[in-house]
């Protein structure tokens, strides 16, 4: 027998290691799958796939659907195949999909039934060859125990998932997960927080996004641990299952581990095999660290990016109140620089642009060439639009960004996107959006509007009028009309003015 | 700002520069990963200094040391290759040894120092240092800070270390171990072993084999772990540090397990942080790890070997009764197949030989293209070893194509003995066989045809040895034939001689 080309195929190796260990459980259904079913079932996937619906490398595959165990299989198909799995927003609007799926063109969409409608109405779904309801074509697969070989030619640079983020020019962009990233990702994860076959958690993120596969997900995947995969985020849901399941782990932004530490179950549930919880998006607050180390469990900061990685930085738990505020250090096969705008080094303690270089970093940007020249203008390094210092120890802080964005529970927004759906209204001659600090969510969306002369508009109007464009998260939680926005010298609107 | 992602150490030094790297038994001496970054960045100045550079040879001549590891660092810094070299072997065998890999420098403990004046080519080496000497220079350094520009253009096919095996032809080899051997290894042994920064174990295999230095050391070094090091195997000192230190693993040979259960200390010893044993060398009969598993410990036996890894298959303590006698599934990166004397590969549950490709295989031998073409034929690296592969995925040993066994965990190639002891005068022909030994595994069994009129005995035979073979070479039993027994072709029949 020939183990041949078998390096990005994971399942075949982890169903030989630990066949009869639970890979994943869907805390909603109850389904549970082992390794060797998952190998298994990736199997049949991915000969249908290629058999009956013309699948080959380097094709996209679509998915639109809450978390499932069926995102996993399709991941695994997709090392196994070649093709390339587009994991797409499902809280997005129609007139949002229609750019992403114009975009990827995909062979194949699966649906979920309770978003066939949204993607019905969105124009561009025309291009998919084959598009399926997720639990008939899923159902519909052979139960046989026949051993499969594909033999497709994997390069490391060969995209393997397409995520798309919005981007700063409000137009999104597929940035490209390589085969190689998700070996050097876990790898690094892995180092970092001393993953192993052992580790178990629950995944509540959301699997259209970097975070909900790459954080733990797939890293555990790559050594045999455990994942509940969640489709929503309930903290006493959660708190239950990080007691029942034994979790050693939990990822999740500070809005939701504050979420956590303020339910009644926090202090009831049994967290006594809990490693630490990882904090991403934003640094946590002093008052929340402290709330999960009186529960006995150390908190880590991290810091990442769909582009690079995404874990890229970790804060030591033991780290977590000396060096509050800090992102940590970079992991072990990132290299980092922090550059001015002359892209010269700076010096400690000084602020500059925090560039990227390593295995871990996207080959670019699907179909986008300008973008992606742009995003390694500094010959080679990912210029990440983050500005970073790093003190006298070496440990790293995220100060201000370049890139015009904020935060809102754990969702990156780019007010470039909501301005321009805002100028396209006809009553709107000045558009601008900041993120404004929230309580529950971290930042929130506020819009400054001037309007035409002799135009009438209420908040409301325009309110729903971004909630037909947009999804429902990017919708600016205030909006305020004045007569003109504030500009600088040269014409252009000053945001800092606004904040 | 950029560092070497090649310079482990120098890496760990920055995310946990208080913690413990490696501790010596003997003397209690300790070096935190700062301090064995410093050293290493001071000894890679050193060496520098010297004339040394990336390709260079530094063989080393000592027992195992906390200032072996600073070589290591210093060796990932600045590309200069290491050269363990075998103490046990004779002054004939490290000559040998110089003239084929001319280091640059060689470091000895002073012991060694006259085995070393009497190799010729210890003449042509530039820098002798005494491993004495240089470890109390190196030592009182770890409070200052040094700092070093680790390379950045060490790739993964540069070589770190070269490790020498005796091999079939009767002539050692050099296996080169590669930078990305070492790093492709290191991922392997993690995914298969859950090494994680918490592990802490013992290493007292000998640093002159891949064993010593790729199945604990490197690894660790890898994921900022810990271990002690111990020069030479004490049985009773193994069970009391396992329970002193805390270990969660342990590395062993047959023969060394069977020594601790019999240790002082074994009764009562608190292994509870123990969480496997790992064994190498011959499978273990099921009577044996049952014993150690009702003890609390699970046994993870595997297949490793100087030129592949060296960590090739691994056992899940959980399959070792299941699949008694395997050496288990093949590692993460790393390809295997099962082929016929043609090279075609056999229907699965058909003995063939097993064959290996992949990041961890080595390129070569050095000075050797002749075994590397051999050995290596389409990326492919030949064993030896001739295995079967189950239907789930299981490897069996089933025989050795290369004449070799094993004692006491030292490979013994008959090859080289039989050569050596057909230099002498009065021997006609000689074979060598492997024996069953309570002790070692098995023991070499010399069946000798003296020349006509010869009246040597056995003696005069095992004298002849002693001081040019490596003790553990040296066959414990020497029989006479008046003809060694042959096949058709008039090849020595090797299994008649051990059904004799």
């Amino acid at each position: 027998m020939i183990h041949s080309a078998i390096e990005y195929d994971w399942f075949a190796r982890t169903a030989l290691y630990k066949p009869l260990a639970t890979a994943l459980k869907e805390y909603e259904s109850g389904r549970e799958m082992t390794y060797w079913a998952l190998n298994h079932t990736a199997n049949s996937v991915a000969m249908r796939l290629r058999d009956e619906l013309g699948v080959n490398i380097g094709d996209r595959v679509g998915i639109l659907a809450d978390t499932s165990l069926e995102h996993v299989i399709l991941l695994g198909a997709a090392q196994k195949l070649g093709f390339m799995l587009v994991p797409l927003n499902t809280r997005l609007t129609v007139a949002e999909l229609d750019v992403m799926l114009a975009d990827a063109a995909p062979r194949v969409v699966f649906v979920e039934e309770k978003y066939r409608s949204v993607l019905d109405a969105v124009p561009s779904h025309k291009l998919a060859t084959h598009i399926h309801e997720m639990s008939d074509w899923f159902a519909a697969l052979p139960v046989n125990e026949q051993e499969y070989t594909f033999h497709p030619h994997i390069t490391p640079d060969l995209p393997l998932l397409l995520l798309y983020t919005s981007g700063t020019t409000g137009v999104p962009k597929g940035a490209i997960y390589s085969h190689q990233m998700l070996f050097w990702n876990s790898v690094n994860t892995g180092m970092s927080w001393d993953l192993t076959s052992e580790d178990c958690t629950v995944d509540c993120l959301p699997l259209f996004h970097t975070g909900g596969w790459n954080v733990l997900l797939t890293p555990l995947l790559h050594r045999g641990g455990t994942t509940v995969l969640m489709k929503k985020f309930d903290a006493v849901a959660v708190l239950q299952l990080l007691e029942k399941e034994r979790c050693t782990l939990f990822m999740g932004v500070p809005t939701v581990l504050q979420m956590l530490a303020s339910s009644q179950e926090f202090t009831k549930a049994d967290l006594s095999a809990m490693r630490y919880v990882v904090a991403g998006g934003e640094p946590m607050p002093l008052r929340l660290i402290e709330q999960w180390q009186q529960r006995g469990i150390a908190v880590r900061q991290g810091y990442g990016m769909t582009e690079v990685g995404p874990n890229i930085f970790s804060l030591h738990h033991t780290d977590a109140i000396r060096k509050i505020g800090s992102i940590g250090q970079p992991n072990f096969y990132v290299q980092v620089r922090l550059v001015d705008d002359n892209g010269h080094d700076v010096g400690v303690n000084e602020m500059g642009e925090l560039l990227v270089r390593g295995p871990m970093v996207t080959p670019g940007y699907w179909q986008k060439l300008d973008a992606t020249r742009e995003a390694f203008r500094e010959s080679g390094w990912f210029c990440t639009g983050d500005m970073a210092r790093c003190d006298a120890d070496g440990y790293y802080y995220i100060t201000d960004r370049k890139k015009n964005m904020f935060i809102s529970g754990g969702e990156n927004i780019y007010p470039a996107e909501i301005e321009r759906v805002l100028y396209a209204h006809e009553a709107v001659a000045e558009a601008a959006v900041i993120g404004i600090p929230d309580t529950q969510w971290g930042e929130v969306g506020k819009a400054y509007i001037a309007l035409k002369a002799a135009s009438v508009l209420d908040v409301e109007e325009i309110r729903s009028y971004c909630r037909q464009r947009l999804a429902a998260y990017k919708v600016p939680k205030y909006v305020e009309f004045i007569e003109a926005l504030p500009k600088n010298d040269a014409g252009k609107i000053n945001r800092k003015m606004l904040h | 700002m950029t560092t070497s992602e090649r310079d482990w150490i120098g890496k760990w030094a920055v995310y946990a520069g208080q913690k413990i790297a490696v501790k010596e038994f003997e003397t209690g001496r300790i070096l935190s990963y700062r301090e064995l970054n410093t050293l290493g960045n001071h000894v890679a100045q050193m060496l520098m200094g010297k004339g040394l550079a990336k390709g260079d040879t530094l063989a080393v001549v000592s027992e195992s040391c906390l200032e072996y590891y600073v070589l290591f660092a210093a060796a990932q810094k600045t590309g200069v290759v290491l050269v363990p070299m075998n103490y046990r072997l004779s002054a004939r065998e490290i000559d040998y040894l110089l003239a084929d890999c001319e280091p640059k420098m060689v470091i000895a403990q002073e012991k060694y120092q006259a085995l070393l004046e009497a190799c010729g080519h210890y003449q042509d080496v530039a820098h002798k240092l005494s491993m004495e000497a240089f470890a109390q220079d190196t030592y009182s350094r770890r409070e200052r800070v040094y700092a070093f520009p680790a390379r950045t253009d060490i790739t993964d096919d540069d070589t770190i270390f070269i490790l020498y095996t005796s091999g079939t032809t009767g002539f050692p080899k050099g296996a080169l171990y590669t930078h990305g051997m070492l790093f492709w290894n290191s991922v392997n042994t993690h995914l298969r072993l859950d090494i994680t920064s918490d592990d802490i174990s013992i290493v007292c295999t000998p640093p002159f084999h891949t064993g010593g230095w790729n199945i604990i050391p490197t690894p660790f070094f890898h994921h900022g772990a810990s271990f002690t090091v111990m020069q030479k195997f004490d049985a009773d000192a193994v069970v009391q540090l396992l329970e002193r230190e805390r270990c969660t693993m342990f590395m062993a040979v047959p023969t060394m397990i069977q020594m601790m259960k019999e240790a002082p200390s074994f009764a009562n010893a608190d292994l509870s942080s123990v969480r496997y044993f790992i064994i190498g060398g011959e499978p273990l009969p099921l009577w044996v790890i049952e014993e150690w598993q009702k003890r609390g410990i699970p046994i993870r036996q595997g297949f490793g070997m100087t030129e592949v890894g060296p960590s090739v298959t691994s056992l899940h303590q959980d399959d070792s009764a299941r699949k008694i006698g395997s050496i288990g599934t093949l590692n993460f990166y790393l390809e295997a197949r099962v082929v016929d004397d043609n090279g075609n590969d056999v229907p699965q549950g058909e003995e063939g030989e097993f064959i290996l490709r992949g990041a961890v295989v080595t390129p070569g031998y050095r000075n050797n293209p002749k075994a590397t073409v051999e050995a290596i034929k389409d990326g492919w690296f030949y064993t030896g070893d001739i295995v079967r592969e189950d239907s789930e995925g299981f490897f069996y040993v089933v025989d050795r194509k290369k004449n070799m066994y094993i004692s006491g965990g030292e490979n013994v190639y008959p090859a080289e003995v039989e050569k050596f002891i057909g230099t002498h005068e009065d021997v006609q022909e000689v074979a060598i066989i492997g024996v069953p030994d309570e002790t070692w595994g098995e023991v070499g069994k010399a069946f000798v045809v003296l020349k006509p009129s010869s009246n040597r005995n056995a003696d005069d035979i095992l004298h002849y040895c002693s001081g040019n073979l490596a003790k553990y070479k040296i066959p414990k039993y020497v029989e006479f034939l008046p003809e060694l027994p042959k096949s058709d072709t008039g090849k020595i029949d090797r299994k008649r001689l051990k059904v004799m």
